[in-house]
């Protein structure tokens, strides 16, 4: 649970004070509201001016051992018209509960205390707030300010970032580097996003925790201020030592002892990195985090300059491709490429699609960086070209133009894709790049999907029959080119056939005008898929049934072809009407023997996990599947006969026939 | 070796050891750096305007002027409970202060201690209040600081002193933590400060106002309880001063009736003063009469209490005074009735009681 606690200003506060104390509060134990009374007021959090001219509340994290408040302070004038007053609301408990990320994820919370909602000492008793509720509202508002956070000029961050790296122990004080405008350090609003930033990129980097407040009229005095202070306005002259680190905001400022020239340098550019990192990719902050807490500045330094992004690549690689994209190809900025061309993969892998895109126009064919440094143009395209095959972080197809990917490009990551996750899904991928038109992809293509598995290579053919029916033909015949099939290819194969009417649209296409190619093609399927069931009357007297009602010349044909010649009168008395000679295709006689150049068909039965016991072929043929006798065997007609009775059901009882 | 006593965390000080920064508005402070081939003017001037650095209590910076070993310090506290009117009252006193021609009937020779601290003190509260009579904003709830300091001189007797204001927020001295009001332990001289809103009868109603002042008194020692900062202070000073066991505090006090303005007009007591000549704040000759006044007219009021720091300190003065003469229309006082009345006259009795004034009157009194 969490404790309510309204401070303002009254002539009677529940303290027994007057002036500036508790008005409010879900604390029933009056010592109890004392002590915290204490630790607000004493260090001035509760009742310390909100930045002059604030455009908005402050809000404040304090930590005091294992508990936290949450403050949110509104400037007000007290009830007798006096300036300077807050009106303070503060959320009280274990830091368990209220730790730095629900502090800021409350920043736009509907349930502070506001000076037209709580006239200060109108409260009297507040409740107690359910902790799992309000942490679940705060997540909500930090995802929101995390989103806004990005968006945040890098520049500042970067700087915020190197600066708090200068001293990471250090305590900080932020003020508007233009005085006279301002500055984002006056806005609330602002700071909430920096420190938003902060909690993200540095997270638990620096070993302690981040108490912060998002404006103040003043630089804390007390030593127990929190370590990020965001003042409305630079310092004003006091006679205080300094609490904190004085900076102002957007600019690099090093606090770092002894201060180093190169230290500076390493800092600033891994500020720059992380601010970037953080803008196009967050969840790549992860991959820099050091692997110890850094304590000083020079741990720090030596973080920056050993961070990675992958194994053997710095952290700053994907700013060094754009600084390169930029046109900086001086040696010293090429330099900081990775040599060895395993790593520079590996760092092009590792850069988060938001930075791809960035780099989509910088790197693309014929820019200078291409030119001066074509391995990293390859690494790049090679990656845009993976992600689009693979479906992992796909970018956009303007994104693959832009990098002018070629043929070999894509044949390389489709075989890439094929050879680690097989060729069962490289169909899909096949897919997603032919989409994109690339120019000569037919042939590669061909190359890429020899080894494909034939139902894929169906399907695909029956897809791209209209619009591309000379690939969709090199499939075919890729399919009935195999020597061997698999077992379960071809079972699944008759399964496509059945979907796809036997494929004799998608053959009517490869060969336009041409029966007697067609009947070729589907004869050759035929041969290659269902001719085992096809040697004896009954397979084809169910068989037909099928097959008739496409009323198709070319494969009653090519059907006549397949069966042996003493039952082709089964296949010739179905064709009725549909002479073979009146569709163009050559006569057929009963008894024809087969033409030359016919292969013969051998079904290799491919082990596999239903395949490697006793039982493994009545399991590929169905629970009534007979035991397995070889590849010849009777068993294995019979479980060709049993494919071919699933065949028929599905034709018959298919609502798509 | 010069030991001086931090007037804000009471830290022993080493003052010629304690290392010396300067500090440019707004850029913090830094290191100060004197050229050995400098100029001596030069050198006395940047040394002159730097500060030592005190380790105490987190550090803070005193003025170079304040270990003046020819000057006698003397520090002084305003005391009063939130929004008596502490701070309004010392910003017109200061103002009046800072224009010393008048002071020089009195021999006394007034300059900022600090340039930087009496600057940040008249931007910050002195030209609002007086030149653009703009309310002041409360006084935060923060460690204490020197609220402004000077170096008054007795050019008559050639004495110097560096005299330091410290105003800090009534809730720190309501709660009465000694560790939040360290600086009273080098408090030489108070002004307490009484609201006469928190005393029942005091002032005469004017709407708002005179319904506020039955709140007021009710709460923070209003009402016959007096001023619990009151208390706080006596009380801390006394163990600071190991003088818990003595009958008097040896130390002096003002204490101010402060908004005289409000008060219900007729009193005799009340009107010769109200009505006084303008100069008549200097003349330290009636300020045993209107001591005497003010502690009667309180007394007849009830307002004893409010009492206990002129019972208290061995030596004490009592005075009506307004910083405003006025009430306020919004954030402002009206143009036409801004006018602070009898404010330095105060201190002018308090400086008199330390021995910075020399006069026939305070003769009896030991600086």
């Amino acid at each position: 649970m969490v404790d309510q606690i309204l401070i303002s200003w009254s002539d009677r506060t529940l303290t027994e004070g007057r002036g500036v104390g508790p008005t409010g509060s879900s604390i029933g134990s009056k010592e109890e509201l004392a002590g915290w009374e204490r630790r607000l007021l004493a260090a001035d959090w509760a009742a310390a001016e909100v930045g002059a001219g604030a455009p908005g509340p402050a809000l404040v994290y304090l930590r005091f051992g294992d508990e936290a408040a949450v403050l949110h302070k509104e400037p007000v004038a007290d009830p007798h018209g006096r300036p300077g007053s807050t009106l303070a609301h503060a959320l009280v408990g274990h830091v368990s509960v209220l730790d730095a990320r629900v502090a800021l994820g409350l920043h736009e919370w509907p349930g502070w205390a506001w000076e037209d909602t709580a006239r200060p000492g109108s409260l009297g008793g507040l409740d107690r707030l359910d902790g799992y509720e309000l942490r679940r509202i705060a997540g909500n508002g930090y995802q929101n300010l995390d989103a806004s956070a990005r968006e945040l000029e890098p520049d500042l961050l970067a700087a915020l970032f190197a600066t708090l790296l200068s001293d990471p122990a250090g305590r900080f004080s932020f003020y508007p580097a233009d005085q006279a405008s301002g500055g984002p350090a006056g806005d609330g609003t602002v700071a909430a996003r920096l420190l938003c930033g902060v909690l993200r990129v540095l997270g638990d980097a620096t070993g302690q925790a981040w108490t912060f407040s998002t404006c103040e009229a003043e630089e804390p005095a007390a030593a127990t201020r929190p370590r990020l202070v965001f003042l409305s306005q630079a310092p004003r002259f006091s006679t205080h030592v300094p609490t904190g680190n004085r900076a102002r905001i957007g600019e690099l400022s090093w606090f770092g002892q002894p201060a180093d020239e190169d230290g500076s340098d390493v800092l600033r550019t891994f500020g720059e990195t992380l601010a970037e990192t953080f803008a196009w990719s967050p969840e790549t902050i992860e991959r820099l985090r050091p692997a110890a807490p850094v304590r000083s500045t020079h741990e720090a330094i030596v973080w920056a300059a050993h961070a990675e992004l992958a194994p053997g690549v710095p952290a700053d690689f994907g700013n060094v491709l754009v600084i390169i994209g930029r046109g900086r190809t001086e040696p010293e900025v090429l330099r900081r490429l990775p040599t060895r061309l395993d790593v520079l993969a590996a760092g092009v892998s590792a850069l988060p699609q938001e930075m791809l895109a960035r780099l989509a126009d910088l790197w693309a064919p014929g820019t200078a960086a291409a030119t001066s440094c074509p391995q990293v143009a390859e690494a790049l395209r090679g990656q845009i070209a993976w992600r689009f095959v693979s479906d992992v972080q796909p970018p956009a197809a303007d994104l693959v133009t832009k990098f002018g990917i070629e043929l070999p490009t894509w044949l390389e990551q489709l075989a890439r894709y094929q050879s680690e996750f097989g060729g069962a899904r490289l169909l899909a991928a096949v897919r997603r790049v032919a989409a994109l038109g690339v120019p000569g992809l037919e042939a590669g293509l061909i190359r890429a999907l020899a080894d494909a598995a034939p139902p894929g290579l169906l399907a695909l053919a029956d897809e791209w029959a209209g619009d591309r029916p000379e690939l969709s033909a090199q499939l075919l015949r890729i399919v009935v080119g195999r020597d061997r099939m698999p077992e379960q290819d071809r079972i699944a194969c008759c399964t496509e056939l059945d979907q796809r009417a036997f494929m004799v649209a998608c053959v009517e296409r490869c060969f336009p005008n041409d029966p007697a190619a067609e009947s070729e093609m589907l004869r050759q399927l035929l041969s290659v898929i269902v001719a085992p069931g096809l040697q004896r009357r009954e397979g084809i007297e169910r068989l037909l049934p099928a097959v008739s009602p496409i009323r198709s010349a070319p494969l009653l044909h090519a059907l006549a072809q397949s069966v042996p010649p003493a039952l082709r009168e089964l296949v010739l008395a179905e064709a009725g009407s549909l002479w073979f000679e009146d569709n163009g295709l050559p006569r057929l006689d009963a008894g024809v023997s087969p033409p030359a150049g016919q292969q013969a068909v051998v079904t290799e039965v491919r082990p596999g996990p239903a395949a490697q016991g006793p039982d493994a072929a009545a399991s590929a043929a169905g629970p009534a599947g007979p035991p397995p006798e070889g590849p010849t065997g009777r068993g294995w007609l019979s479980k060709w006969w049993s494919a071919l009775v699933l065949l028929v059901a599905a034709l018959v009882l298919g609502p798509s026939r | 070796m010069a030991i001086i006593e931090c007037p804000v965390c009471l830290y022993m000080l080493d003052w010629e050891q304690a290392p010396m920064v300067t500090m440019g508005e707004g850029t913090g402070p830094a290191p100060l750096v004197v050229p050995k081939d400098e100029a001596p003017a030069a050198a006395r001037m940047r040394r002159g305007t730097a500060y030592r650095q005190c380790p105490g209590r987190g550090g803070h910076y005193l003025p170079a002027d304040y270990g003046d070993m020819l000057a006698e310090r003397i520090t002084i506290g305003m005391i009063g409970t939130s929004l008596v009117g502490k701070t309004h009252l010392l910003a017109a006193m200061i103002g009046q202060f800072m224009g010393g021609v008048r002071l020089r009937q009195l021999d006394l020779q007034v300059s900022p201690l600090d340039l930087l601290i009496h600057k940040r003190y008249v931007d910050e509260a002195v030209r609002p209040f007086l030149d653009e009579r703009k309310k002041l904003e409360r006084t935060r709830v923060a460690a204490a600081e020197i609220t402004d300091a000077f170096l008054v001189t007795n050019v008559a007797a050639g004495r110097r002193y560096a005299v330091t204001f410290f105003d800090v927020s009534g809730e720190m001295l309501l709660r009465g933590s000694a560790d939040e009001n360290l600086f009273l332990g080098a408090v030489n001289a108070l002004i307490f400060v009484i609201d006469p809103q928190s005393i029942r009868g005091l002032v005469r109603p004017q709407g708002s106002t005179g319904a506020e002042t039955g709140a007021v008194h009710a709460t923070s020692g209003g009402g016959s309880a007096g001023d619990y900062t009151f208390d706080n202070v006596l009380k801390l000073l006394r163990l600071a001063r190991d003088e818990t066991a003595v009958e008097f505090l040896g130390i002096p006090a003002a204490v101010v009736v402060a908004k005289a303005d409000l008060l219900r007009r007729g009193d005799l007591l009340l009107e010769r003063w109200l009505r006084a000549e303008a100069d008549e704040d200097l003349d330290l000759g009636t300020v045993e009469e209107e001591s005497s006044d003010v502690f009667t007219y309180l007394y007849t009021h009830g307002a004893d209490r409010w009492l206990e720091p002129a019972q208290q300190c061995i030596w004490s003065t009592l005075h009506f005074a307004s910083a405003t003469g006025t009430s306020p229309r919004d954030d402002e006082f009206p143009e036409g009735t801004f006018r602070p009345h009898r404010v330095i006259k105060p201190l002018l009795a308090l400086l008199a009681m330390k021995g910075v004034i020399d006069h026939p009157a305070f003769e009896a009194t030991p600086a």
